[in-house]
């Protein structure tokens, strides 16, 4: 197995494992945006409880399972990370000084943003776990088992509710050039796809972002209470 | 026209260096950048100073000596062309322009201009070649290649290794480089059965240089005077996996 040392420390390796990653965060975050969306189905009746609150019921039906998949997603977060930060360190270390005057004509904001947006990305995720998982963020909008009622009370917090919606901004950026990228790493673009591969990128992670953001927005605006 | 040149101005390898400004009169817009370079370093030498040390050989865009940023361009705005193919008329009356070497950290500054860029020769040296036996000269036409495949290998095989993709790079990266000359050679016959090794050697001596990674930014690919895309880097990185991972993985030679 010396093959997966000498392949991780590679600089193709690292970024084989950034776009893997990425890519089973971006699988990830399809399913749990879909599952968001039925906040919309509404607080349910007397007899029958939120369809989210049933969703979120059958998420837990096997609790080894969900530990599982959880390890699973915390280990690909923390490889992709650990991975873009050493990355990141023999990218500035090739660096000579800084040109006096330089005029990118390609790198945007979308490129250059990938790492501190990145973090504050993970800033997010680990904050809206404590908010919506673990319940300790704002405790006192939190009843444990009653997800459509503590999303509800939460984003009515027009704070709360910002936050959100600022991390979903950030995640449009990080989703465009990191699909984008992932064709590139993985080897398999091509410029005469290179547009489409551009669109697709734009549209999946407008999709995902318009997805999540229409949660907050939605409680806001009272479309759902 | 007169200009004002701002150009970085280092004794050596271990001097600090610093921007030292010069009048550049009466240039000629037909004169080439380097031709201006030139008629600045004749008047420094008439009185009696240190000439501007800027590296140049063919100065028809072919040898890839000529690098240098200009106003924050490798090779300057134009595109697809080196610094010798830049002409004066691209420029103003009056205006101010600087010059910098090459600042990537695996081509250290030997003075001035110039920076040693020998790490390139290094990775071609790791695999960037076709093992044939010696005999005499095989006949032209024992092997046939198509059309399409002898062109792609001609696209890649204009790179100059003037390493403008590497000090266009946010990150320090040499990969567009390194892919033109993994993807030039792996694409054609003979370079074949050497892909594995020869992708594998020359992105490990890529990294050992200390060059950094692509995160896609795509500077590279307009600031390279031969216009080497970076579906080259693509291909590169593919024939890498297959290399280290597949051919690991399935014990197989990596071929599909």
């Amino acid at each position: 197995m010396s093959w997966v040392s000498t392949f991780y420390g590679s600089s193709i390796g690292k970024k084989t494992i950034v776009a893997v990653t990425g890519a089973i965060m971006v699988l990830f975050l399809i399913g749990h945006m879909l599952g968001n969306l039925q906040v919309f189905a509404g607080p349910g009746t007397a007899t029958e409880p939120a369809k989210l609150d049933e969703y979120a019921e059958l998420l837990r039906f096997e609790i080894g399972i969900l530990w599982a998949i959880r390890v699973a997603l915390i280990t690909t977060v923390v490889l992709h990370i650990i991975t873009v930060v050493k990355l990141r360190a023999e990218n500035s270390a090739a660096r000579g000084q800084n040109y006096a005057v330089r005029h990118y004509q390609r790198a945007n904001a979308f490129s250059r943003s990938m790492f501190w947006g990145g973090l504050a990305l993970f800033a997010y995720i680990v904050y809206h776990i404590l908010h919506l998982t673990a319940g300790v963020a704002h405790a006192n909008l939190f009843e444990h088992g009653h997800v459509y009622a503590n999303v509800i009370r939460s984003f009515q917090q027009p704070l709360i509710a910002g936050v959100y919606v600022v991390a979903t901004v950030c995640l449009y950026f990080h989703l465009f050039h990191g699909v984008v990228s992932l064709f590139q790493t993985l080897g398999v673009s091509h410029p005469r796809h290179l547009q489409a591969v551009e669109k697709f990128g734009h549209a999946l992670a407008a999709i995902i972002v318009i997805g999540f953001a229409s949660v907050p927005i939605g409680v806001l605006l009272g479309v759902v209470k | 026209m007169n200009l004002t040149l701002r150009v970085w101005r280092q004794k050596g390898p271990q001097d600090k260096g610093g921007f030292v400004d010069y009048p550049a009169k009466d240039v000629s817009p037909d004169s080439s950048f380097l031709e201006m370079l030139d008629r600045v370093n004749e008047e420094l030498e008439s009185r009696g100073e240190e000439p501007i040390a800027f590296d140049h050989d063919c100065r028809e865009g072919i040898c890839g000596m000529c690098s240098m940023m200009i106003n924050g361009y490798p090779h300057g705005l134009e595109k697809g062309t080196t610094a010798c193919q830049l002409h004066m008329r691209h420029f103003s009356d009056g205006q101010t322009i600087t010059i910098e070497p090459w600042r990537v950290k695996p081509f250290p500054i030997v003075r001035d201009l110039i920076t040693d860029r020998t790490a390139f020769d290094r990775i071609i040296q790791a695999g960037g070649y076709v093992s044939v036996n010696t005999g005499s000269a095989p006949e032209a036409n024992m092997i046939p290649i198509s059309k399409e495949i002898a062109d792609a290998a001609f696209d890649v095989a204009a790179c100059i290794g003037c390493g403008a993709c590497a000090a266009s790079c946010p990150n320090g990266s040499a990969m567009l480089f390194v892919s033109a000359k993994v993807t030039h050679l792996n694409g054609l016959p003979q370079g074949e059965p050497e892909l594995l090794e020869r992708t594998r050697r020359m992105v490990e001596q890529m990294d050992a240089e200390g060059f950094g990674n692509c995160s896609n930014h795509r500077e590279c690919e307009v600031a390279c005077p031969k216009e080497i895309q970076m579906r080259n880097i693509s291909k590169m990185n593919r024939d890498f996996i297959r290399s280290s991972v597949l051919s690991r993985v399935f014990g197989t030679n990596g071929k599909s």
